[in-house]
């Protein structure tokens, strides 16, 4: 299976609405491929720290001005505008309120809205870096959720490792890529299971120095390959 | 006649060219460098096959292989550096005699790394085979397989820092009853043996055991997943 279509379905997959044959393909996969693994550790991660981020809810003087403009235009319209407006085009009648309308924002709504921009244009190009196999940029893990203090440096340095050595191993001989790919599914799969323990006993000091552990051993492991030609 | 001036003169002249050249092609490659008196350093990255690194004497690092066929790039720096690169997949078994302070950094993907008698630094990575390293003598000791037993037999000098991993394989230390040392062991899944070594134990779970012996001078680090961890008294 292709990795592209793998990491285009990672979410999906992760949301559990693939259909079964579809979820065994992807986890053959996952099996046997350090790449894919890597991403899929990484969404894994990011949504969880997307559940942990706190619900904004917008202040109550906005909806109170929504209801206010739409009394307004209603008012203007006459009492039965909304039912004399179906008679109209749909679209015809949108455009033209869209145009008759004036839009006035606040300096925080604006400010809120410029955050939340950045933050969209920050997720998409994100995903689209990722989905790239290019490995190389800043870690946008987020470290206030990182599990111990050295994770987003050692995922960086992973990432490095891992996207310098996907395009390398095709020339390797097939004993050697499977000795690489073997160990890093092995060690990823330990590592998942680590991470696991160290959420459910959050402090946990055994746990943490596991998860360190295994993070150097897997960057011990790319380094290792990373020297041969 | 043309049959008897065959077996009479060629082919003894034959016999005698394979009997001479024979023993070089068994040597297969041979390179030596002059290294400082205090042994310089020696880095060797090796995809499939042994590596042995013995004692020399004088300063000469000398590389050997049997496989005639042998793909190595072995240069040195003008700072007296050896660097060994075996290329090509080939299984080369090679055998090094370095002077027994060289600072050692070896790289195996496969095949057993095995170091005896050395007092400098040593690092060595593995993926797939033993590490073996005896009769040491050295203040740093970093090593670390992926699939195979490590096991560490020498000094524990104050001041020393020695590490030794593996991911699958056992871990094992062979130190003297008066060594002096901090202990941090760890195996997530295969047992801690350190009863034949008396020590205060700062911490013992099946998981892990922390401790001292003496004053603690030098730190030994065992770490393993999968397998044991046996801690010896030599």
């Amino acid at each position: 299976m292709d990795c592209r279509i793998v990491r285009n379905s990672l979410s999906n997959y992760l949301d559990g609405l693939l259909p079964g044959h579809e979820v065994k393909l992807i986890e053959n996969h996952l099996g046997e491929c350090p790449g894919c693994q890597v991403v899929k550790l990484d969404l894994s991660e990011i949504r969880i720290a997307a559940r942990e981020l706190p619900l904004h809810t917008p202040p109550r003087a906005l909806w109170v001005r929504i209801q206010q403009s739409i009394e307004a235009e209603l008012a203007a319209d006459g009492v039965g505008g909304r039912q004399a407006g179906k008679s109209q085009s749909g679209l015809a009648r949108w455009w033209a309120d869209l145009k008759s309308r004036q839009f006035t924002f606040s300096l925080p709504q604006l400010a809120g809205a410029g955050v939340l921009s950045v933050l969209l244009v920050g997720a998409i190009f994100f995903g689209a870096y990722r989905q790239d196999g290019v490995t190389t940029g800043p870690a946008l893990t987020q470290a206030s959720t990182a599990l111990i203090p050295e994770e987003p440096r050692m995922l960086e340095r992973i990432r490095f490792l891992t996207g310098t050595l996907d395009q390398r191993k095709a020339s390797w001989d097939p004993t050697i890529q499977k000795l690489y790919e073997g160990k890093l599914t092995r060690i990823n799969q330990k590592l998942e299971e680590c991470k696991q323990k160290l959420r459910e006993q959050p402090g946990n000091k055994e746990h943490e120095q596991m998860v360190r552990d295994l993070y150097n051993e897997e960057i011990e492991h790319l380094e290792l390959f990373d020297k041969i030609r | 006649m043309k049959r008897i001036l065959w077996e009479k003169k060629l082919l003894p002249g034959v016999a005698l060219m394979g009997l001479l050249t024979l023993p070089a092609l068994a040597q297969g490659y041979n390179k030596s460098f002059r290294v400082p008196a205090d042994g310089g350093s020696l880095e060797v990255v090796h995809k499939i096959g042994s590596v042995s690194v013995n004692v020399a004497e004088g300063s000469t690092v000398t590389v050997t292989a049997r496989q005639s066929d042998a793909r190595i790039s072995a240069t040195q720096s003008s700072q007296g550096k050896v660097r060994i690169v075996v290329e090509g997949n080939a299984a080369i078994d090679l055998v090094i005699n370095a002077p027994t302070g060289t600072a050692l950094d070896l790289s195996c993907i496969k095949g057993e790394v095995t170091v005896r008698n050395m007092s400098g630094p040593i690092r060595v990575r593995n993926t797939e085979g033993d590490i073996l390293l005896s009769g040491i003598r050295s203040t740093r000791v970093d090593v670390g397989s992926s699939d195979g037993n490590v096991s560490f037999s020498g000094d524990v000098l104050p001041g020393g820092s020695y590490s030794l991993k593996s991911f699958s394989g056992h871990v094992s230390a062979i130190l003297p009853a008066s060594a002096d040392f901090r202990l941090i062991a760890s195996s997530n899944q295969g047992g801690i043996d350190v009863s034949s070594f008396g020590m205060s134990l700062n911490k013992q779970t099946d998981k892990q055991v922390e401790g001292t012996r003496g004053e603690g001078r030098a730190t030994v680090t065992l770490w393993t997943q999968q397998g044991t961890i046996h801690l010896k008294r030599r």
